[in-house]
């Protein structure tokens, strides 16, 4: 009897004491889809949340479709926690922040803090981890102003955009939060992150290039024609298409479609001073040909030496930017702490200085898998090649 | 009333007086307008009296006059003075003259007459004899022999059982034609309704434990009142409290043969068409008789659907409460965005929206089946414009609501086993109460008692939850599939 008492008390503190307690109806919440983070006046940031506006079937019919799916609520404030709890104040619905599509931060506030701005994305644990996390170039708060292309919000729209430059484009890299702690809090504490600009000429959002990241703030950029040999280095390459300048003449280009890339990093230590070698594989597909003649097995090959040796060049003045920059965002330095942890210790702390001067050799081989039609000139007269 | 007289008169032995015999029946059956008494005179002269006693309602008419046309020749056979007409003589002119090609009952008190009566038995009275001849003369309207209309399968046999106890015996007889297939009956089953039950099963193939277990629960039902064989499952049952069936029903005589050669028990009564099955599984509730018509492929699709089915039909309202007001993070971005569009404006939180909308459908469902055919269409017109499209309109109900409630009926409705669809209707709606309170949690908890308790329920001893309950790996994965029904001595041959 006392047993079964003991039991059902058990039980019932089991129901009780655990379990979820967030209820709460759908009515009830707010749905931030994206929130961009500026500098606010003096020392205060600025948040702006772009937060759903369900569509009530019970509205007005017409006109609904002219309506915009969402508002935004900025605030400024000391710390991002703060500024967030307080949306609540203006838009009258507890935030929800696990649908969260994207995470914007200004240049100009990553230069500053990216590090301590960031903390509260890492220990919330309704912000999901996945969320990516995209540089803008200007105001953060621009990009969430106006309407989104085809998605239905904003968010949505540019979640989108970073997902397909890094990985049909090759034009960028698509970097969430847990890349960004992981890559930060590492032994090479470097990290890349996508970049939004605005196009002034055709007033578009166009996410392409990429930012290096050191310890806790931005330090640089490399630019959009450099980004994929960036991304090639680091083996986070997917597809794309890549441009080789003809020789002798510079207005036309050839070009070739990658399929396939694959990078490996050896890093190795001499005494003081390390070294690192770099091979990248590429299996591409011939794109366009502009002044090349491909009859045979020898032209293809010759051809996928020179355009090998051009990509080596471009990923060598990638290499150089970043070495002279001191951001070690290819994670040498924390793979040399993975191999050699005892000598890595000594080496650590002039390690920015060690990464800057030391040499690192490039292997680049390019396969040239499918040739699609090997004519120069496809639909050309007989003799004419 | 006068129940301890009449209890009395039915203890009495058959007088030789064939007058009194007569009055003590007519008391016992005053006011009942159906039976007949008819008063024969025969042997010589007339003088020797005899009487016919049977119910109207019940014995055919023929019946009676063959009793006549056996004397009349009795009579003619006999010469000189008949006045003695031993039981001897008349039991050897039954025997030998082959006038009735029934079988024929001699009785000696007024008791078992008056069952043999209300049984549709045409009861004979000689004058100094102190005892009763009676013969079946039993005529029952009997439907013609259809498919099932609850039991519908698209191939395989269209046969179904009626309301003629022997008609259904012999159509499982064809179907198993072996000596081994075993019918036991029980002929009166409750004092008032005094039902012939029978039950059968297949020798070698039944278990015996099962077996000794279920005759000593079948032999209980003397002292119950039997209207269907339905009810003959309180007896039968191990737990009355719980909402999941131990019995299985099916109108298919096939299916009643496919559960003989699977060691199953099946019981009928007279009077009904239903055959029911014991002991009953948890799994075999989710199987069809046609899944063995199939081909092995689409047996296996249809189970996983009916276990989907069952899984919705039992949890899908909970998971969409507890998703919508717990765990709004498991929800994909886009399918959310649109679940707020449609609950925005509604008034009520999602567990009373939920609440609402499957009472309304209880409701419709219960006012369907009750309602005769034509006047049931309209009733699903109205359901249908009412819940679906006015409790949207007026802000009662939103769309998404509509799919889940829907979708749960649905699904309920595509389980072969309807008193097993019915516990599924109860369970759901404390599975929305416990997911409306703590979640996902809630819900865990919820099946975490449910497994509780079906592992700790017996159908006739057997374990109810079987090859998942008590693991057992080669049965579990013979769930998905419709196994050969092998005879295991033709095996080792």
């Amino acid at each position: 009897m006392k047993a079964r008492v003991c039991l059902m008390l058990w039980i019932g503190a089991a129901l009780i004491l655990t379990g979820c307690w967030s209820q709460m109806e759908l009515t009830e919440r707010a749905f931030v889809l994206a929130l961009a983070i500026d500098k606010g006046d003096k020392e205060k940031l600025e948040v702006t949340a772009q937060i759903y506006k369900p569509m009530s079937q019970f509205g007005p019919p017409s006109g609904q479709s002219q309506e915009l799916s969402f508002i935004n609520v900025t605030l400024q404030g000391m710390s991002v926690s703060n500024i967030i709890r307080n949306t609540k104040t203006v838009s009258g619905r507890h935030s929800q922040f696990s649908h969260i599509q994207i995470l914007l931060v200004s240049d100009e506030v990553a230069r500053e803090r990216l590090g301590d701005i960031l903390d509260f994305f890492f220990r919330d644990p309704e912000i999901r981890l996945g969320t990516p996390v995209v540089i803008t170039r200007g105001k953060a708060r621009n990009y969430l102003v106006g309407r989104s292309m085809i998605e239905s919000t904003l968010g949505s729209q540019l979640f989108k955009q970073i997902n397909f430059s890094a990985y049909l484009a090759g034009r960028s890299v698509n970097t969430n939060l847990r890349d960004l702690a992981f890559g930060l809090k590492s032994e090479s504490e470097g990290a890349m992150l996508p970049v939004i600009t605005n196009d002034r000429q055709y007033r578009q959002d166009v996410v392409q290039g990429i930012a290096l990241a050191r310890r806790d703030r931005l330090i640089g950029y490399i630019r959009p024609v450099k980004a994929p040999y960036l991304l090639l280095l680091a083996g986070k390459y997917k597809y794309g298409v890549l441009e080789i300048p003809c020789e002798g003449e510079e207005s036309l280009t050839e070009t070739v479609e990658v399929l396939h890339s694959a990078a490996r990093m050896t890093p190795a230590i001499k005494g003081r001073s390390a070294s690192a070698r770099i091979e990248v594989e590429i299996d591409a597909s011939i794109g366009e040909l502009a002044c090349t003649t491909i009859r045979d097995m020898a032209d293809e090959t010759k051809f996928a030496d020179r355009i090998g040796q051009y990509f080596k060049e471009q990923m060598e003045s990638v290499l150089d930017t970043l070495r002279k920059r001191k951001a070690d965002v290819l994670g040498i330095g924390h793979k040399l702490y993975l191999r050699h942890p005892a000598q890595w210790k000594n080496m650590k702390p002039d390690w920015p200085e060690l990464y800057a001067r030391m040499p690192i050799d490039l292997d680049v081989r390019v396969y040239i898998r499918n040739s699609k039609m090997m004519n120069s000139t496809p639909y050309s007269r007989i003799g004419d090649n | 009333m006068n129940s301890e007289p009449t209890q009395l008169i039915m203890n009495l032995p058959i007088s030789t007086d064939a007058v009194e015999n007569i009055s003590r029946l007519k008391d016992i059956f005053r006011q009942c307008a159906d039976i007949a008494y008819e008063r024969i005179a025969a042997g010589p002269e007339m003088a020797c009296s005899a009487w016919i006693v049977y119910c109207e309602s019940l014995a055919d008419q023929q019946s009676a006059s063959d009793i006549l046309s056996v004397l009349q020749k009795m009579e003619m056979r006999r010469r000189g003075n008949g006045m003695v007409i031993s039981s001897q003589t008349i039991r050897e002119w039954f025997e030998f003259q082959g006038v009735i090609d029934r079988s024929y009952f001699v009785h000696d008190s007024i008791g078992s007459v008056v069952r043999m009566v209300l049984r549709g038995h045409v009861v004979f009275f000689m004058e100094h004899w102190h005892h009763a001849i009676s013969f079946d003369g039993l005529k029952l309207e009997t439907r013609g022999v259809e498919e099932p209309s609850a039991e519908r399968a698209a191939i395989g046999p269209r046969e179904g059982t009626v309301e003629n106890l022997s008609m259904n015996i012999g159509m499982l007889r064809l179907r198993l034609q072996t000596p081994d297939f075993k019918i036991v009956k029980i002929p009166q089953a409750g004092r008032r309704t005094g039902k012939e039950i029978v039950y059968g099963y297949l020798d070698g193939v039944v278990s015996d434990r099962v077996l000794q277990q279920f005759e000593q629960r079948i032999h209980q039902v003397r002292n119950f009142d039997v209207i269907d064989t339905t009810m003959l499952e309180r007896v039968i049952q191990d737990a009355a409290r719980t909402p999941f069936p131990q019995c299985r029903y099916t109108e298919r005589t096939d299916a009643a043969a496919l559960a003989l050669l699977e060691g199953k028990i099946i019981v009928m009564s007279q009077g009904s068409g239903v055959v029911l099955i014991c002991p009953s599984r948890f799994v075999e509730f989710l199987q069809s008789i046609e899944d063995y018509y199939h081909r092995p492929s689409f047996t296996f699709f249809i189970r996983l659907l009916r276990l989907a089915a069952f899984l919705i039909a039992l949890f899908l309202p909970s998971i969409y409460v507890a998703l919508t007001t717990f765990h709004t993070e498991l929800i994909p971005t886009v399918l959310l965005l649109a679940i707020t569009n449609t609950r925005e404006g509604i008034p009520f939180p999602a567990v009373v929206e939920v609440l609402i909308m499957e009472f309304f459908f209880e409701l419709l469902r219960e006012a369907g089946i009750r309602l005769p055919q034509a006047v049931g269409s309209a009733v699903s017109i109205v359901g249908a414009l009412i819940i679906g499209q006015a409790a949207i309109d007026s802000g009662i109900a939103s769309p998404i609501m509509i799919v889940v409630v829907a979708l749960t009926g649905i699904a309920s409705f595509s389980i072969p086993q309807y008193n097993f669809a019915i516990s599924l209707r109860l369970l759901k709606v404390p599975f929305i109460l416990l997911a409306a309170s703590l979640g996902g949690f809630g819900i865990m908890i919820g099946i975490i008692l449910l497994l509780m308790h079906l592992c700790s329920l017996r159908s006739l001893g057997e374990p109810y939850f079987d090859p998942i309950g008590p693991f057992h790996p080669r049965r579990f994965a013979g769930l998905f599939k419709a196994s050969d029904k092998r005879d295991p001595g033709q095996d080792a041959a």
